[in-house]
């Protein structure tokens, strides 16, 4: 009777063993399907963040060629007289009133940072290997979002006035050889402005 | 009842080898297709880390010069347990018109604080469309620059990484090339 019980152990034991190993091998292919997932949204975000940079690098230079328009666009966000001297002693009232603040400059500034202004002409480039297409709802392009004043000193070495803006860009990419979609990534850089003497 | 015993354990084991070699068969093919998938997971990483660090390399530290930034034929290094060739394309962005707010002069309030009533301030900005070739020249002019030196240039920048794993043959490059593009202005 005790050998009769014991007669069907192998099989159990086999099915169990190839069971166990299954179930690890099985985990092994998951793990490695989820890396390679991540490696594709990591390749995504990198594309877009570059996309980003370049409209930061787009709104840096045209900051540096019109530093004065983008020093007064500041001004008037905070409040201040875009012709009042920001040189020397002359320190700006403290109680500033909300009423007196106006984007408009900026805005007008912020108009032409982005690429349906300039569109990025390289995609192309390369070869038919190294294409990437632009599709109807996933562009590759970027626009610079936001240009605002944070904060601002006097500046210890001339006295001048310095403000402190951040600079946002949407970058936006689409690789169609890694993501069905299109994917965005936001770049934000601080930046100082102050108005030169010359 | 002893010699079934043993009758049926033989069957149980030639099964047991059977279902055995049937699990394992797939799970081996299934664990060396993992394996070399792990190889190229990691040389596609070093590979996308390669990218971005000439990509920054590019738009942080190198002077704004296309021809110096252009790399246009494959170019072979090793990275960790990775053969790369990589190209770098440029081409020059035209920026013809640039939009500018301009403001129309009034006396300097007192204190520094804004004291013009919005809307008629709102109507004292003005969008100017200026050429950016003319606005370059006199801002040149003005600071007393070096014209060549002191441009206000733009260039759309394509990195192009092909990778393999170190040990493969050369057909393992083009299987999935990373491609980074970004725009580089002269600052």
């Amino acid at each position: 009777m005790k050998n009769l019980r014991r007669k069907g152990l192998a099989i159990p034991l086999v099915l169990m063993f190839v069971f166990v190993v299954s179930v690890y091998f099985f985990s092994m292919a998951y793990t490695r399907t989820e890396t390679r997932r991540q490696g594709l949204a990591n390749l995504n975000q990198r594309q877009a963040y570059y996309m980003a940079m370049g409209g930061i690098q787009q709104a840096l230079l045209k900051i540096r060629l019109l530093h004065r328009e983008a020093y007064d666009a500041g001004s008037l966000i905070r409040g201040i007289c875009p012709f009042f001297n920001p040189y020397g002693d002359n320190l700006v009232a403290s109680d500033l009133s909300a009423s007196t603040k106006t984007p408009k400059a900026r805005n007008i500034f912020m108009t032409d940072l982005n690429s349906g202004q300039l569109p990025v002409s390289i995609l192309n480039d390369g070869g038919a290997d190294f294409a990437m297409p632009d599709d109807d709802e996933f562009k590759w392009g970027y626009e610079v979002t936001e240009l605002e004043v944070s904060t601002y000193y006097t500046s210890a070495t001339d006295g001048s006035v310095r403000q402190v803006a951040k600079v946002t860009a949407l970058g936006s990419s689409y690789d169609p050889r890694t993501s069905k979609t299109g994917r965005r990534e936001k770049v934000t850089k601080s930046i100082e402005l102050h108005r030169k003497i010359q | 009842m002893t010699a079934r015993h043993r009758g049926v354990t033989f069957v149980e084991i030639m099964l047991g080898v059977l279902i055995m070699s049937m699990a394992i068969l797939p799970i081996v093919r299934m664990l060396s297709g993992v394996s070399s998938g792990t190889k190229s997971d990691r040389s596609e990483a070093e590979a996308l880390q390669f990218a971005c660090d000439m990509m920054d390399n590019i738009l942080m530290k190198m002077e704004y010069n296309p021809a110096q930034i252009a790399s246009p034929t494959w170019q072979i290094v090793e990275r960790g347990h990775t053969d790369i060739r990589y190209q770098v394309l440029v081409k020059p962005v035209p920026w013809p018109a640039i939009v500018k707010p301009v403001i129309r002069y009034h006396p300097t309030c007192a204190n520094g604080v804004e004291t013009t009533p919005v809307g008629q301030l709102e109507d004292d900005i003005l969008s100017e469309t200026r050429d950016l070739a003319t606005i370059d020249k006199e801002t040149v002019d003005r600071l007393g620059l070096d014209a060549s030196k002191n441009d206000f240039d733009l260039c759309d920048v394509k990195v192009i990484v092909d990778w393999k794993p170190k040990g493969t043959s050369d057909s393992e490059f083009m299987k999935n090339p990373i491609i980074l593009i970004s725009r580089k202005a002269r600052l």
